[in-house]
Order: structure tokens, then sequence, then C-alpha cells
């Protein structure tokens, strides 16, 4: 009576016998960005850039990130800003993340906050396809010497008309957080 | 009642195994009396007149059945009650006592299974919003509390504090909460307490039918369909559906915009006895849904949460209704396939063989730049359990039990979601063996019991530095539980029970590997590979009182717990910087904990009224650092009146749930939501038409005073209030 159910029983003990054992496929991080470079140039010259760089190679977690910025800028100077975003996680490829954005652009606004001191200026010099700005170009002017902090957020689908919002005033956009950077900056004579 | 000189005696049996109930009721409704069985489920009712003789028989934890007979002269009968193990009774004695439980939760088929485990005493619901709720029981949740579903561990991603069990309430018939001695022979990660959720029994005794169910909710414009058809060609079978399609909910002053909802379930379930010695049971389930999570819940880091906090609406609230599901979304699919043969030799022993597989598909889908069609998060597990169990009877007042158990976990995460994944991937086995022995001598019932087991897990993770490559590893824990408990008659009324827990819990695979941001956390959790399992050790005490005419029941019990290891992600010191800022870490550590807390409830029918009311509370403490357990239930209390009106039921229903104050500020981005209270008001009909057919109405409306609330479990407190008012409307019809 018993040989009718065998077939059924020798099933489920196989069901259970049969795992894979191969090793998960390593994930393609298309998402991430690795580095970060805002270039100030100052305006009508090629001498004088500096340059606010991000750079975590392995993403989060590992290796914690490094953060510098390559000279002091010029009181009284203005300067060109430009935002590279990239992606290098897979050596064989290098994304433009910044091109990602500015497909995107009614999605994304960007935020430059001085703050502690800090004496710049920061303008929008670039919009999205409705006018309204996006802020991978911009123009940063200073004023005295000073030194304190360059915040740059990133806002994924902010509400860029919500009211209150300025280019240093990020509260009040909503939307998610996909860069938030803080530099130390010096302004000198 | 003159001078009748009928009798009828007989049996009360256990529907699920045939064995004997103790002292269950059998009372005489139109003599007005009624005598009670004994140990061995024998009864003798004398005196009873002939002609329409209706017999009620009850007991608690059982559904009571009623008998009608036309009695010509002495009559034997038989009678089978659905119960689960005769010792700990945990599930609520409710009030409504003309429903079956099985009835009862068939009302409730339109919401999540964790709303219908919220009315038993002592369980609250862990919730994402709308999204996801899980069950809490004495403070214990996610990899503490196993749930078994129709006896098989319920498996898939249940680390994940915004994953709900993949389980229709509407195949469930019974559920309840086991917890000692009783618990010992379920598989599945906790630290004691087990759900059970059970569908009804299916046996040559179980009559066919069907039943056929709509259901509408206004909060949501929510569309329930339920069907279930009992039958037998050459094997009995029971077949149910479930149809849900949801759209955004309502908090009181706004819409929670992207909170809809859609399941398709199915369930099959097929018994045969083969002979007087071999029964084959099978069953099949499928539960599939995909769940919206509220847009404004979407953050990127602290800041943004910190901006969420203090908004009178969440970001993204649309001003209308939409049934749309957009990211933040989940899907999941889940099957489960149970294969059991019970071999019965002799009358007094059984052997039972199970298999249990379980298929489940996890996706997560984020708000993201490009592609919002791609899952985050893409996990597939299988898993299988093989259970061999044998019972034996010594006489009729001790038993024997034993088992095996081997089972085998293997989790995945699917390519393509372009995340390095949070949980790695893993391959689990576990082997285990129980034994429990019951005994009564007279007014006293004594049980113990152990279990150990023994868990591998081979893990793969891909390394966070560079370059990426997987870091295999292995880890084997040994666990041992052990529980003894006793119960006391004291007379008829009174009884008291008493049980001893020790339990270890070996760390699960996300509290050793977890790595990563995890969704809405707005902060890094961390697994330790050195975690130790945790051990611990519970008492609990309780105590049931009944009145000598049956229409007051108190009962309450405490317990205290101790547990050392308790694993607990604790807040960091560090803060990790990375390109979104700079965010908390937690990491899971061994910590010592203690918790303790009561439940109480009574039962009261006074007049036409019938009261029913009970109150839980939990404290937990991280006893190594002096500070309060984050995700402790505050205090709740619920209390439902009913009132038969003419053919109408009404109940009315308030349900109170203190602040909880036992939290540190710097445990919480947010202080504990204030106290509140709700109130739910329904109103139903049954309509029969001959002896089984009958059609039943309910009116109901939940939150009836719209109040505005956040729950301090609900981890989108941050984010929105509650839903508010919903006025329901469900429509059945069984045959």
């Amino acid at each position: 009576m018993m040989t009718k159910y065998l077939p059924f029983v020798l099933f489920l003990l196989l069901a259970t016998s049969c795992g894979d054992d191969d090793g998960p496929a390593i994930e393609n991080e298309e998402e991430i960005i690795t580095e970060l470079v805002y270039t100030l140039t100052p305006t009508g010259s090629t001498t004088g850039r500096v340059q606010l760089v991000f750079n975590d190679p392995d993403g989060d977690g590992g290796v914690a990130p490094i953060q510098q910025v390559t000279g002091p800028l010029i009181a009284g100077t203005t300067y060109q800003g430009t935002l590279t975003i990239t992606n290098r996680s897979d050596p064989s490829v290098t994304v433009d993340v910044a091109d990602e954005i500015r497909d995107e652009a009614e999605d994304h606004l960007f935020f430059y906050v001085a703050d502690q001191g800090l004496d710049v200026t920061v303008s929008y010099s670039d919009a999205d396809a409705n006018g309204a700005p996006l802020g991978l170009e911009t123009v940063l002017t200073t004023g005295g010497a000073s030194t304190g902090t360059l915040a740059l957020i990133l806002r994924h689908e902010p509400d860029k008309g919500a009211p209150g919002i300025s280019i240093d005033e990020p509260a009040g956009a909503g939307g998610a957080t996909d860069i938030a950077v803080t530099w130390s900056v010096t302004v000198r004579n | 009642m003159g001078q009748c000189a009928g009798t009828i005696e007989g049996r009360v049996l256990d529907e699920h195994d045939a064995e004997e109930i103790s002292f269950a009721t059998v009372y005489y409704l139109e003599g007005e009396r009624g005598v009670t069985a004994d140990a061995t489920g024998r009864y003798q009712l004398g005196g009873v007149c002939p002609g329409p003789v209706t017999l009620r028989y009850s007991h608690i934890g059982c559904d009571p059945q009623l008998v009608q007979l036309d009695l010509a002269g002495d009559t034997s009968l038989t009678v089978y009650l659905h119960h689960h193990d005769n010792y700990t009774e945990t599930v609520t004695v409710s009030s409504d006592r003309q429903a079956s439980y099985e009835e009862r939760l068939d009302r409730r088929a339109d919401e999540q299974l964790s709303e219908v485990l919220d009315d038993i005493a002592g369980v609250s619901s862990l919730r994402t919003g709308t999204a996801a709720a899980k069950p809490v029981y004495d403070g214990l949740f996610g990899n503490r509390l196993s749930l078994q579903n129709n006896g098989i561990a319920q498996s898939g991603q249940q680390w994940g504090n915004d994953h709900a069990p993949e389980i229709d309430p509407w195949v469930a018939a019974y559920v309840r909460v086991v917890d000692g001695v009783d618990a010992l022979r379920y598989a599945g990660s906790t630290l004691g307490p087990t759900v059970l959720i059970e569908p009804a029994p299916l046996s040559a005794r179980t009559p066919r039918g069907g039943k056929l169910a709509y259901g509408l909710r206004s909060n949501g414009r929510a569309h329930t369909l339920n069907a279930r058809l009992t039958d037998s060609t050459f094997l009995q079978y029971r077949l149910s559906a479930t149809l849900k399609y949801g759209g955004d909910q309502r908090a009181p002053d706004y819409f929670l915009t992207n909170t809809g909802r859609r399941e398709a379930n199915a369930a099959l379930q097929l018994a045969r006895a083969i002979d007087d010695r071999w029964t084959a049971r099978a069953y099949y389930s499928l539960f599939s849904a995909e769940i919206g999570v509220l847009r404004g819940s979407h953050i990127g880091n602290v800041t943004d949460l910190r901006e969420a906090i203090g908004r009178s609406e969440p970001f993204f609230t649309e001003p209308a209704f939409s049934y749309a599901i957009a990211s933040p979304r989940q899907t999941v699919t889940h099957h489960l396939l149970k294969g059991e043969l019970l071999y019965t030799p002799t009358e007094g022993q059984r052997v039972s063989v199970r298999y249990g597989g379980q298929l489940d598909d996890r996706k997560e889908f984020d708000v993201r730049r490009g592609d919002d069609g791609r899952a985050a998060l893409k996990l597939l597990q299988f898993s299988h359990l093989i259970d061999a169990n044998y019972h034996r009877d010594f006489g009729e007042q001790q038993h024997l039990e034993g088992g095996l158990q081997y089972g085998y976990v293997d989790n995945n995460n699917q390519p393509g979601t372009g995340v390095l994944p949070l949980i790695p991937d893993y391959e689990e086995r576990r082997a285990a063996a129980y034994a429990t022995y019951h005994r009564e001598v007279a007014s006293v019932r004594y049980h113990l019991g152990g279990r150990y087991e023994q868990q591998q897990y081979a893990v793969a993770r891909v390394s966070r530095d560079l370059p990426r490559r997987i870091i295999a590893s292995t880890h084997t824990f040994g666990t041992l539980g052990g529980a003894a408990g006793g119960g006391l008659s004291l007379g008829a009324r009174w009884t008291i029970d008493g049980e001893l827990t020790y339990r270890e819990r070996a760390p699960q695979v996300n509290e050793l590997y977890s790595q990563g941001l995890h969704q809405g956390v707005s902060g890094i959790e961390e697994g330790d590979t050195t975690l130790v399992p945790e051990r611990s050790l519970k008492g609990n005490v309780g105590t049931q009182y009944t009145s000598a005419s049956g229409s007051l029941v108190l009962s309450g019990s405490v317990f205290a717990q101790r547990v050392a290891n308790f694993i607990n992600l604790e807040p960091q010191s560090e803060l990790r910087q990375t390109l979104r800022g700079a965010f908390p870490v937690f990491q899971y550590r061994g910590v010592d904990a203690r918790l303790y807390g009561g439940k109480f409830s009574a039962v009261l029918l006074l007049g036409i009224l019938d009261i029913d009311s009970q109150l839980a509370y939990v404290r937990g403490r991280n006893t190594g650092e002096g500070v309060p357990l984050v995700y402790m239930p505050p205090l709740n209390w619920r209390t439902t009146v009913g009132l038969p009106v003419r053919n109408w039921r009404i109940e009315g229903s308030t349900y109170f749930s203190a602040r909880q104050s036992r939290l540190l500020e710097e445990q919480d981005f947010l202080t504990a939501p204030p106290a509140y209270t709700l109130v739910d008001l329904r109103l139903s009909r049954t309509f029969s038409f001959g002896a089984v057919r009958s059609l039943q109405l309910a009116v109901e409306v939940e939150n009836l005073l719209n109040q505005r609330y956040r729950d301090y479990l609900d981890r989108q407190r941050y984010f929105a209030d509650a839903p508010g008012r919903s006025c329901n409307f469900r429509l059945s019809y069984s045959w």
C-alpha cells in the first residue's frame, strides 16, 4: 500500500537535498557615486583653480571617504563652479552621474550652504526644462577673508517651488538627500 | 421539568486527533442545566425529556458545538470539538460565544493577519505604517517570535521589521500563542513564544460546505473577495481564495499617498483516510501581494528625517485618492507546500512525518535615480523542513511526545539590483530533537520537555572594501531549550498554573552580517560575527476563575524574563561619513536584558450584554547599560461590549494605548507619541435559510471618532498619522 506514496516521499527528500552552492554574483553598483569634484575656476582666468573633492572608491562602509580642498579661495573673486560626479565602482566603465542627473534635471536640485563664517555667495547658473534651477553649474563669489564650511546637498525629487527655499536653504524642499558633503574652506586676501 | 427519565451519555473528543477532552461542559438548553464530563471526556446526563433536545458542548479553548436531536430513548452521543494541546490556553475566551473561532476570524478576512492577532491578550503589532505589521508577544518579535503556518515554521525574510508574515487571514481558522513546553516542538527562530496559525481541520467528519464573502472598506476604498469550498470526492478537500484591491488610505487630515495594496491568495487543503491506521494530508498555499509604502516616508539621510518629523502633512501628499502604487513598494510571493503522513498503529500511539517546503520571493523598490522599476532588494529563499513526531499515551493520564526535525534554508540575493546586498547569501541547516511529557493526577497537571538544536550557516558575502570579492564563512551553534510547568485545579472554579522556561536562541544571519543602510531607518545597521546565542530564563504564573454560572471568567498572568546576550541593535558613538552625510551607526551587540509584564482579561455576561476586556503591559530593560529596551509595547487595554437587539448584534469596542514613557530622549529621533483611544462600532445580522445556509451582513465603523493618532510601535510615526475612520461593509453567504 505504501509503495503508492513512495515516489511522493522520494520527491520530497530529493527536494530538500538540492541546493546550489554557487557563490553570489558581485553586484554592479550602478548607483553609487565614488567621486565628486566641485571645480571653481576664477572668471576669465586659467590659473587659480580650486577643487573641492570627495572621494570614496568603495562606497558606503569599507574604507572611510577622503575629502580635500586643493587650496584657498581668493577674496573678492568670482568663480565659475562646475560639478563632476562619477561612479568608478566598475573599473571597466566610468559612469558620468552628472549626466544622469542632467537627464532628470526636473527631479534634482543642488543646494550650496556656506556656514560658520565663510563669506561666499553661490548662485545657480543653469536650469531644468521648466526654467527652475538645477545647480550643476554655479557662480561663486567670495567676499572678505574668512574660514568656514561649504555644504553641498543634492535632493532627489524635491519640491522646487516650495516656499522659503533658496540655494542656501534646503529646508522645506523635501525629497530624499542623495548627496550631503561638507568641506572646510578658507578665503584669503 | 416533570418526570423525564431519558439518559444521554457519551464522550467529548478532540476533533483533531480524537483525544479525549477533559472536563467539558454539556449544557441541556431545554432543561436549563448542565453536567461536566470527567477527565476522560465521558459524560452522562439524566432526566432528559423525550422530544426535541438541544445540547451545547463547550470547553475553554474550543468552539462550542450545538447538537439537536429528537430523543426517543436513551442515547449515546460522541461529540468532537476543535481543541488544541490540552494545556496552556493563551487564546482569549471571547464573549461572543455564539460564533465559532473560525466564524469570528472570517469576519476579519479583509484585514491583515497582524490585526487579527492583536485580539489575543498580550499581542501587539510592530508596524511600518499601513504596509506591514508583525506580532509582538510579551515584548518579543521578529527573530524572537516564530510563526507556525499550519505547523510549518514560516520562512521568508522574517528579520525585517518592515516585512509582514506572508499569511492570508482568510485561510486561518485558529490563531493562538504558545509558550513554554508547548512551544518546544516547533522549529523556527524563537526565544520561547510561538504563534500558531492554523486552518480548520479537515477530516472525514468535516461537513461539506462553502462560503463566499465580499467586503468593502471606505478607507482605501478597498474591495475584498473571499471564497472557500469544502467537499470530498475520493478525498476531502478545501479550497480557499482571496482577492484584495485597495488604494490610498487616509489619515483624518490627508491622504496617505501610495498606501495601496493588492493581494491574490489561494490555498488547497487535502486529507484522505487511507485506512484505519493511515491518514495522509497535504496543504498548499500561495500568498502574493504588492504593497505600497507611504511616499513621504522615503528619505535619504538624518536631515531629511528631521525635516519630515516637523511637518503637518507628509511630503508628496496628493490631494486626491488614487489606486496607483509607485515606489517605494514591495512585492512578495510566498508558496508553502506541506505533506503529512499520520500512522496510528494502535490506539494511544501516533507517528507522523511532515514535510514543509517554502519559496519566498521578495522584491523591494525604492525611489531611485534612473529606473524606478528595478528592485533595490531582491531576495529568493527556499526552505525545507522535515519533521517526524511520535506520540504515545500511557494510560489515560499521561503521554509522551518526541520528535526529530531537519531544516534547510537557501537564501539568495538576486542579481540586477545595482546595490550591494544588506543581507548576504547563505545556506542554513538546522537539526533538532525534542521530547515532552505530560501527566495528570487528579486535580494536578504537570508537563516538562526539552529541545536541542544544532544550526549551521554557510555565508557568502561581498567585501565592502576594494577589490570586491566573495568572503565565505561558516558558523555553528548548538542551542538548548527546556521547560517545566504545572497546573492545579482548586475546586471547579479556580485554576492556577505556572511554568519555567529556559531557551537559547542562535543569532540569525541579519544579526551576524547585516551591513548597510536599511530603508527608512536613517542609520547604518551592522552585524557582529562574534555574537553568541541568547540565553533566556522566563517564569510565568497565571490563574483563572470561572463563576458557578459560567457568566464570569477572569484570568490573569504575569511573567518575568532574564536574557543574557540579548542581541540588541545598539547606537554607537561614531558617526559614519558617507556621500549622503554622517549617519549614526547601530551595531548588533549582546547585552543583558530583563523583561516583565502581565495580561489580564475578563469575560462577563451581564443579562443580555456580554463584555470582554483585556489589558496587557510589558516592560523591558537593558540591564547592562541601565536603559530601557526600545520597541516595547506601551500598556494597552481593549474592551468589547456586545448587545443582541432582536436579530441584530451590536458590538462596540474601545482600544486604549498608553504613552510609552520608558524611553530616554537619546534613544529615538522623536519622543514617543501621546496616548490614544480608538472606538469601533459594528452591527451584524445572520439570516438563516434552513439548517446550514445563511447570509451574514455586517456594517462596521472603525476609528469612529476619526481620532488623529500615532502609535509608538509604528515606524512611520515619524512621517504621518495612522489611518482615520473607515466605514466597512461585509456580506457573506455560507452553505
